[in-house]
């Protein structure tokens, strides 16, 4: 975080590759539109590389640049809001790109997106994709540790019975 | 333990995820680019940091009050609003109906419509011209404007980790409206400032034309509406003077605004964040190797706030005395911050540029001579009051009072303010 707060674009490249994933999936897991969440994933780099700078420790550096990608989807919603009404959960998701995804795993995060609700989805990327532990999951979403863990093994089990 | 099949279809979510993730490296890099090329819009000038406002407070301090070494929280009269008919940016026949004030250190004014069309904003202070620029923001959404002006507080060094409440006070004559445009404000606020990285804190409020008591307030101050209603219920039923707080910053008001809840938080010890008076005293002591029963009498202890920390400013006295002839007395002043209980600065006296230096590096940036100026004054801070070293080099150009500060450790001239 330091070189890239001097500027250094290697560094933020090692950046993206350790955390594209994460930063992409919570987008999508919130927004549930991949062009949305591409959009985000790029802001998010760039306000990171503009903002590392003044970026003062304060525990895991994931949790900040969570906290920015959470707020930029949170904008995002706001601006969508502005021009359609239609509820987000109220259209089935089909994941489009990119090619060469397997098929197995476009049925797993299209039944992530479409059979898990917005906190479902959101426990199970943070926890499988950000490896943030649960009593850390429940302070980042303000739930009480027993709600997360109840909702995650629901959620599991969801997803299981699904690719059954 | 964890179940084999929760690890597995922990493993296939992050593998699928990773695999749908698409490759925009290229795209970030060019966004970075981009971002580096673009020229900080509004103004050449420097950064005004809250310590660069601290500074020239310290520098009003010291030309008008030589000697007078408590400017803790003093004032910057860069904070000053400038009651004095402004030109609207922007102007249009169309009917006010809410009026927004943003202030942080810059004071903005912004009028909207009853669709929440800007109408006309307005600076309300020097730093705000600065925020504000060449921007025109006339027909834009309100909740666009206010975004766009708090990203350039952020640009400006305005907004950041020390100096990081905003307070958002909104005027319509109907109040749920009011409520709405202000709750909508500070959201937008707060999402705006944790996204780049500040941990900051939005105070929205409601202030209605109707007070005129208020606005008279405000006006005689020379500071905004919603300034004004907040300092108001920070004093509350308090004997305390109004103006002693019109010069703090929103940040430092906002701490204020904590400590006094802190301070009269019941409970444990452990319960609580701030050290307490007594720990403080007992740290002060301890640093000056005295114990409270040499004290001539119980020492003065408040609270203060300084960009944004809050201190227990601790004032005691010793005297002795041998004869009726013979006595002395030294008094001490101690800072303690009231969470980490450090006295800011503690073992750092030597400041590594001289006075003479200090007022050339002055000079210099002002392309002036000595021969040019008259009543020139130099005076070292040390750290001692915990705040930074400076100096403060005070002379008078052409009737007017110029205070310039130099840090005392890099050389930097950080700001020259002529009053």
């Amino acid at each position: 975080m330091v070189a890239i707060g001097h500027g250094n674009k290697e560094a933020l490249a090692k950046l993206y590759h350790l955390v594209s994933s994460p930063v992409y999936s919570f987008a999508l897991s919130i927004l549930r539109n991949e062009e949305d969440a591409k959009d985000i994933m790029q802001d998010c780099f760039v306000t990171v590389y503009r903002r590392a700078g003044q970026y003062q420790k304060q525990g895991n550096p994931l949790a900040w640049i969570l906290t920015i990608t959470k707020n930029l989807c949170l904008m995002k919603l706001r601006a969508r809001k502005r021009v359609s009404e239609t509820p987000l959960e109220d259209f089935e998701f089909t994941l489009t790109a990119p090619e060469g995804t397997a098929s197995e795993d476009r049925i797993l995060i299209e039944g992530c997106l479409n059979t898990l609700a917005l906190q479902e989805r959101q426990i199970v990327v943070l926890h499988a994709v950000w490896g943030f532990k649960h009593r850390e999951i429940a302070s980042l979403l303000d739930l009480a540790l027993p709600t997360v863990l109840s909702k995650y093994n629901r959620s599991i089990k969801k997803l299981q019975k699904m690719l059954e | 333990m964890k179940n084999n099949q929760y690890i597995q279809m922990e493993n296939r979510v992050k593998e699928a995820f990773d695999a749908a993730t698409p490759d925009v490296l290229d795209a970030v890099l060019a966004g970075c680019e981009k971002e580096k090329g673009t020229v900080i819009t509004m103004t050449n000038q420097k950064k005004s940091s809250k310590f660069t406002k601290w500074a020239v407070a310290t520098a009003a301090c010291f030309a008008m009050v030589i000697g007078c070494f408590a400017a803790y929280g003093a004032l910057a009269p860069a904070d000053k609003i400038d009651t004095a008919p402004k030109s609207p940016i922007t102007s249009t026949a169309s009917a006010v109906a809410t009026v927004v004030t943003l202030d942080v250190n810059p004071s903005i004014e912004i009028k909207a419509d009853a669709t929440e069309k800007v109408l006309d904003v307005l600076a309300l202070n020097k730093d705000a011209e600065i925020v504000i620029g060449e921007n025109d923001f006339t027909g834009k959404d309100l909740d666009q404007t206010v975004s766009t002006l708090i990203d350039s507080m952020i640009e400006q060094g305005y907004l950041n980790q020390t100096t990081n409440s905003v307070l958002v006070s909104v005027e319509n004559e109907n109040e749920a409206t009011g409520n709405s445009i202000k709750d909508k404000l500070a959201n937008e606020i707060t999402d705006k400032v944790t996204t780049e990285g500040i941990n900051g804190s939005v105070i929205g409020q409601v202030v209605s034309s109707d007070d005129s008591g208020l606005a008279e307030l405000a006006k005689a101050h020379g500071i905004t509406v919603g300034k004004a209603k907040f300092i108001c219920y920070i004093i509350g039923n308090e004997n305390k003077n109004f103006a002693d707080y019109i010069h703090y910053s929103i940040t430092d008001l906002n701490a204020l605004l904590k400590a006094s809840a802190e301070e009269n938080k019941g409970g444990k010890g452990e319960e609580k964040n701030y050290i307490g008076k007594d720990a403080a005293l007992k740290i002060a002591l301890e640093a000056c190797k005295l114990t409270l029963d040499q004290l001539d009498e119980y020492p003065a202890i408040e609270i203060v706030v300084q960009r944004g920390e809050v201190f227990y400013d601790i004032f005691f006295k010793i005297s002795e005395y041998v004869d009726e002839y013979n006595h002395s007395s030294q008094s001490f002043h101690y800072y303690v911050n009231a969470v980490t209980g450090k006295i800011p600065g503690a073992g750092v006296t030597e400041p590594n540029i001289t006075a003479k230096e200090a007022i050339a590096i002055v000079l210099d940036s002002l392309g002036l001579t000595e021969d040019e100026i008259s009543e020139l004054e130099c005076r070292f801070n040390d750290m001692e009051s915990g705040l930074p070293m400076t100096y403060v080099v005070a002379f008078v150009k052409n009737g007017k009072l110029h205070a310039g500060l130099v840090d005392a450790m890099d050389g930097t001239h950080i700001r020259t303010e002529v009053y």
